[in-house]
């Protein structure tokens, strides 16, 4: 009796353990549960690595090539990291490499510092000597000599900082002229067809008219505002702080007229033009998907692929592009603020030795702002633009 | 510009040197004053220019052109899933193979063009039916997708 009811209890266990294992769902069973959803990831980044493959980025690869900082990256394989989310940011690495460039910088500019703290001490001394037995024209003479020498030496420092100022901005002009077609290509393929022709002749006249506006009037009037900082206080019979302010008051009113009038522009206009192109896209779609009885999700997937695909490369071709701004930007921005630094310091230092040197030195460094607004009044633009027209079919998809 | 700048910050230069050594009296405010008109001479070369027409180009002569590449390469990627997916509804609807070429534009926003539709119709005895069949599916797929079909 036992022993067939031990039997009976064993039979029991062994069906209950079969029933369980068959059930629970092995590791195959497990994954082919979710295959559907890695298929349709595969299938759509193998779509995206088709979209790439075809879109033509040779200029943009050759631009990189000649950047010491992108050298040996692919342009494809770079978007294709950023879209699937393997690219990243080191902002430790970014921030420690920032600060060593001012202080690399601030380190270089020592020489000329030690220079014009040398001078302007021999200039007080020369000062006090005036009033004791060096005649007043001899004196007059030295002093005018030794504003000279400081005034050449802070000026050979910032031919350089103009210098790489601009640099940056014919950078970013190449980069406009590389970046903004294969942007509009593919908003016009990603649905955004109207807003492809609304931002076509907006991009073109910042990249040629604006830009050249810049180049050709309002930096160089920031570079005359400096140099007659310079000179208007040479000799007393020769002034020019009207002029000065003229010229900097031309400055105020073109960059702020530019940025106003441009900046907002072409954001109301790339607003309205993506809401038509997102409404048409929505009709198509509900047109399509609601009419043909079988196949109509089918049909609105396929079209989505070729319009999400375009769009997520575009996303991904506006945040390198913006990458690419940052990095011929940051090189001046920096120079720039290094270089302001260096003055402040620099007329910290000489004010106590009397004389007018402390005050040009404060002077050019208030000055040669001017110079730095109209970069970044550029790169704002330049930015601003990017950001809308990676964002304009947001409302689309 | 440079020359300009260079211009101006030499004749301001020149003119304080000269205002330092020049000697007193007459003689002295003379130079001063000369050095003065030459300074100003060249501080309005700028305008002189302006008013002669001579300005920054501000025009925008080029454009940016479209990745046609790129335009192809979607333009035939949508017509491949038109063209598996008419095939999918012939199939279904019917229970006939068919070989689909399905023609699109190359620029945004790839309207379609023509659909052409190879038939085959060996299951399908008499002729009649089988015009009645193409007939059916060419109506069907010119209502749907709004372009012209050829039935074949």
């Amino acid at each position: 009796m036992t022993r067939s009811r031990n039997k009976i209890i064993i039979c029991f266990l062994a069906s209950l353990a079969l029933l369980l294992l068959a059930l629970v769902p092995t590791g195959a069973a497990a994954a082919h549960a979710s295959s559907p959803e890695e298929e349709a990831q595969e299938q759509f980044e193998g779509a995206i690595k088709d979209l790439l493959d075809s879109l033509d980025t040779k200029e943009l690869q050759d631009y990189l090539d000649t950047l010491t900082e992108f050298h040996g990256v692919s342009v494809t394989d770079k978007l294709f990291s950023m879209i699937t989310g393997d690219a990243s940011l080191d902002y430790g690495s970014l921030l420690e490499a920032v600060l060593d460039f001012v202080w690399e910088e601030g380190k270089s500019m020592l020489p000329a510092f030690a220079v014009i703290l040398a001078v302007a001490i021999l200039c007080g001394v020369l000062n006090s000597a005036k009033n004791g037995f060096l005649q007043s024209t001899t004196s007059d003479i030295i002093h005018f000599i030794s504003y000279l020498s400081v005034g050449a030496v802070v000026l050979a420092t910032l031919i350089g900082v103009l210098g790489a100022g601009f640099s940056a901005i014919t950078a970013m002009q190449r980069q406009m002229e590389i970046v903004f077609p294969i942007l509009l290509t593919l908003m016009a393929a990603s649905g955004g067809t109207v807003s492809a022709g609304v931002f076509r002749p907006a991009v073109v006249f910042m990249s040629g008219a604006i830009v050249e506006l810049f180049t050709a009037v309002v930096l160089p009037v920031s570079v005359i505002v400096i140099v007659l900082s310079f000179v208007g206080n040479l000799s007393e019979s020769v002034r020019a702080e009207k002029l000065g302010e003229l010229l900097k008051s031309i400055s105020k009113w073109l960059i702020g007229l530019t940025l106003g009038l441009f900046g907002v522009f072409l954001t109301v206009q790339g607003m309205t033009a993506a809401q038509y192109d997102g409404l048409s896209l929505r009709a198509i779609k509900y047109v399509v998907s609601g009419s043909v009885p079988i196949v109509g999700n089918f049909l609105s997937g396929g079209v989505d692929l070729v319009i999400a695909g375009s769009a997520v490369i575009k996303n991904a071709v506006g945040s390198f592009a913006v990458f690419l701004l940052a990095s011929a930007v940051l090189r001046p921005l920096l120079l720039f603020v290094a270089f302001q630094l260096f003055l402040r310091i620099c007329a910290a230092a000489t004010e106590p030795a009397g004389g007018k040197i402390s005050a040009f030195l404060s002077k050019v460094a208030t000055d040669s702002g001017y110079f730095l607004a109209g970069l970044l009044c550029i790169s704002f633009l330049y930015f601003l633009t990017i950001v809308l027209v990676v964002c304009s079919t947001g409302v689309i998809v | 510009m440079k020359e300009y700048i260079l211009m101006l910050a030499g004749v301001i230069i020149l003119s304080a040197l000269v205002t330092c050594i020049s000697p007193g009296g007459k003689m002295g405010k003379f130079v001063g004053g000369m050095t003065k008109l030459l300074a100003l001479a060249v501080l309005v070369t700028p305008l002189v220019q302006i008013f002669k027409g001579d300005l920054p180009e501000l025009t925008v002569s080029e454009t940016f052109e479209d990745d046609a590449g790129y335009f192809a390469a979607c333009s035939e990627r949508l017509s491949q899933g038109d063209e598996a997916e008419v095939a999918a509804y012939i199939e279904k609807e019917y229970g006939l193979d068919s070989e689909i070429a399905v023609t699109r534009e190359t620029v945004p926003p790839f309207s379609r063009k023509k659909i052409r539709i190879l038939l085959d119709l060996q299951g399908i005895n008499g002729t009649d039916e089988r015009i009645y069949i193409m007939t059916r599916i060419q109506e069907a797929i010119q209502a749907e997708y709004g372009c012209t079909a050829e039935v074949m």
